[in-house]
């Protein structure tokens, strides 16, 4: 298949209500041609709404969207050049694989040779080749949500939309599957916008992740961006674990803020903040845990739970910061149930999130 | 016990076998005008079937676009909307049936006495069946499916044609047959509305039993259970084949 001319998505101060419930408060975003961005949050966010405006499945209430630079928000989803993959595949089950892939095709009067052809790239773009003949039930999960792509992705559309594609797959397909769409997303330059609640899923796949929260945007940049700045204790714990420690800002200075940690003064370097409360932000695997005998500086902790993984070990600690949750390697000796230890970590890598 | 009945000259009193009521009934005459279709009961026959068979597709098209917008659409007074659809449910046959004389009897619509109020009020009466079972169809299919369509390009009226319509089958069987059986088995609001041209099977079995001739009444009952019978299969497989070409044509295009 030759490259689609991607095309961009703009919201301009965007609201959608339904009745009195405000499903999006005032939504700008800028989503760039040929870039995979994720909408991600928890359920209720607003993130499938956003994208059912995108497809034009749902009228914005207020505001403008624009798709490729067009001024769409009038028209329905018939007319607008995006297609979209559900979460639950929504394949026709009356139609074999091929008519699925050609449906779109066809609706649209292309010569029945040609959208059949058109199908069969589709169709071994997505590793099925040869299933066409096959109706939806009698292929697998996986299988069936790749047809939906092959369909979706057959229209050439300016924009695919992904609405939670891999919730009904199993974790090792999701996987699999993950891989291929964005493999494909890749090769053909698509727009796409993808939704979904799994962090982990959203990092994996995503160019921008736009992570949504109370029907706005609590954050967007890149997975990279997300979880080494976080700008709120929602997204800390979003994206990747995260221990939230209750903390004081004494004072801040050329990014360099003085802090004053369970009565331990701290400098954390790095930081833009103000004085006042705030919360620490410290991964599990940064929390480095020494046996209390050793008699390092740092803070006191008790173990009160511990999952050995063979690769790693998980703890569960509480102390002086509070309940902890802390992962190490293995290492020759790991601690056990009870065991007084202190915990150390480097200011370095620690952020600092209103509280 | 009505075909047996229909083959002896007087059920109870006289149980020889004999073919008279369906001559009567059904006698067809070869003439110097050709075939004469001289039975009684041909008339309504005829009639009836007609009306049956205008009345029952009008019936599941009315039924399932009205289910189609119940489900699938929204708009103001939807739920008093889905009751009033029930209303002629409830209301008896026989006062529809005036009803309907009085409603139309007098221009701009003059329609007492025309076949066209017999199909109205049967599309009207019998419509309910086609709405309950289109709304129970249409439920199981998921909204996704729609959506999925309509983001393919397809417009609303596309999707229903391609994507639902296929996927109802079994409810339009049900509509269709509903109806069908209804409109030539319904006593009550067509007996009011019957008129010399248009009369219907029922109301002319009736006249004929209020005549003392039961013997051809029974024979006409058991005729238009055959016909039925053969009604219902045949629009099982019509619908069901148009299932089958689908398959058959992708075969062919792969």
């Amino acid at each position: 298949m030759q490259k689609i001319k991607p095309g961009s998505v703009e919201f301009k101060g965007v609201v959608k209500q339904y009745g009195a419930v405000t499903a999006l408060k005032k939504l700008d975003l800028h989503i760039h041609p040929g870039q995979l961005v994720t909408l991600l949050g928890p359920s209720g966010c607003g993130k499938t709404t956003t994208l059912r405006l995108i497809a034009g499945l749902e009228p914005a209430t207020e505001g403008q969207i624009l798709i490729g630079g067009k001024d769409v928000t009038h028209l329905t989803a018939t007319y607008r050049n995006v297609s979209m993959v559900f979460q639950s595949y929504a394949l026709f089950p009356h139609m074999t694989v091929l008519q699925n892939v050609a449906y779109g095709l066809t609706v649209k009067s292309t010569p029945k040779k040609e959208a059949m052809q058109k199908a069969e790239q589709g169709l071994e773009m997505v590793g099925l080749a040869g299933y066409g003949p096959r109706l939806p039930s009698e292929l697998s999960g996986g299988q069936q949500q790749r047809v939906a792509v092959a369909r979706a992705i057959v229209l050439e559309p300016e924009v695919l939309l992904l609405d939670e594609p891999l919730s009904n797959l199993d974790a090792k397909l999701r996987r699999h599957v993950r891989e291929e769409i964005r493999q494909i997303q890749q090769t053909l330059g698509l727009t796409a916008v993808y939704v979904t609640h799994d962090q982990e899923e959203a990092m994996a796949v995503s160019d921008r992740i736009i992570v949504m929260r109370n029907a706005e945007i609590a954050q967007e940049g890149s997975p990279h961006d997300l979880y080494e700045k976080p700008n709120s204790a929602f997204i800390a714990d979003f994206i990747g674990d995260a221990n939230l420690i209750d903390c004081g800002i004494i004072s801040s200075e050329n990014n360099v803020a003085q802090i004053e940690l369970a009565g331990h003064p701290l400098s954390i370097p790095n930081a833009q903040a103000h004085a006042g409360n705030a919360k620490l932000v410290l991964r599990p695997h940064q929390i480095r845990l020494h046996p209390a005998s050793a008699n390092t500086e740092g803070f006191g902790a008790t173990v009160t739970y511990a999952a050995y993984l063979g690769n790693q070990v998980q703890y569960t600690l509480d102390g002086v910061l509070g309940p902890l949750f802390a992962i190490t390697d293995a290492g020759a000796d790991p601690f056990t149930v009870g065991d007084d230890i202190t915990i150390t970590f480097d200011p370095a890598v620690a952020r600092l999130v209103p509280a | 016990m009505i075909i047996f009945g229909s083959f002896v000259k007087l059920w109870g009193y006289n149980n020889s076998f004999t073919l008279d009521h369906y001559i009567r009934a059904f006698g067809i005459k070869w003439t110097a005008h050709g075939l004469r279709w001289s039975g009684v009961a041909w008339d309504s026959y005829f009639t009836t079937l007609q009306i049956a068979s205008i009345a029952a597709p009008l019936t599941a098209i009315v039924g399932l676009a009205t289910a189609y917008l119940l489900v699938r659409q929204n708009f103001t007074g939807k739920s008093w909307f889905e009751f009033s659809t029930m209303l002629s449910f409830a209301i008896p046959g026989t006062v529809i049936g005036v009803s309907y004389i009085m409603a139309f009897n007098f221009p701009p619509i003059e329609l007492t006495g025309t076949g066209v109020i017999l199909i109205i009020v049967f599309v009207f009466r019998n419509m309910p069946v086609g709405v309950r079972g289109g709304i129970a169809a249409m439920s199981q299919l998921d909204k996704s499916l729609d959506e999925a369509s309509i983001t393919c390009g397809a417009n609303s009226f596309t999707t229903a044609r391609r994507v639902i319509m296929p996927l109802l089958g079994p409810a339009i069987v049900a509509a269709l047959t509903y109806s069908f059986v209804r409109a030539i088995t319904s006593v009550s609001a067509v007996i009011f509305l019957v008129s010399a041209r248009h009369n219907m099977a029922t109301s002319f079995i009736v006249g004929r039993v209020e005549n003392g001739e039961f013997g051809i009444a029974i024979a006409y009952s058991a005729v238009l259970i055959v016909t039925m019978l053969f009604a219902i299969t045949a629009m099982q497989l019509i619908v069901g084949q148009r299932k089958l070409r689908r398959t058959n044509r992708v075969a062919d295009a792969t």
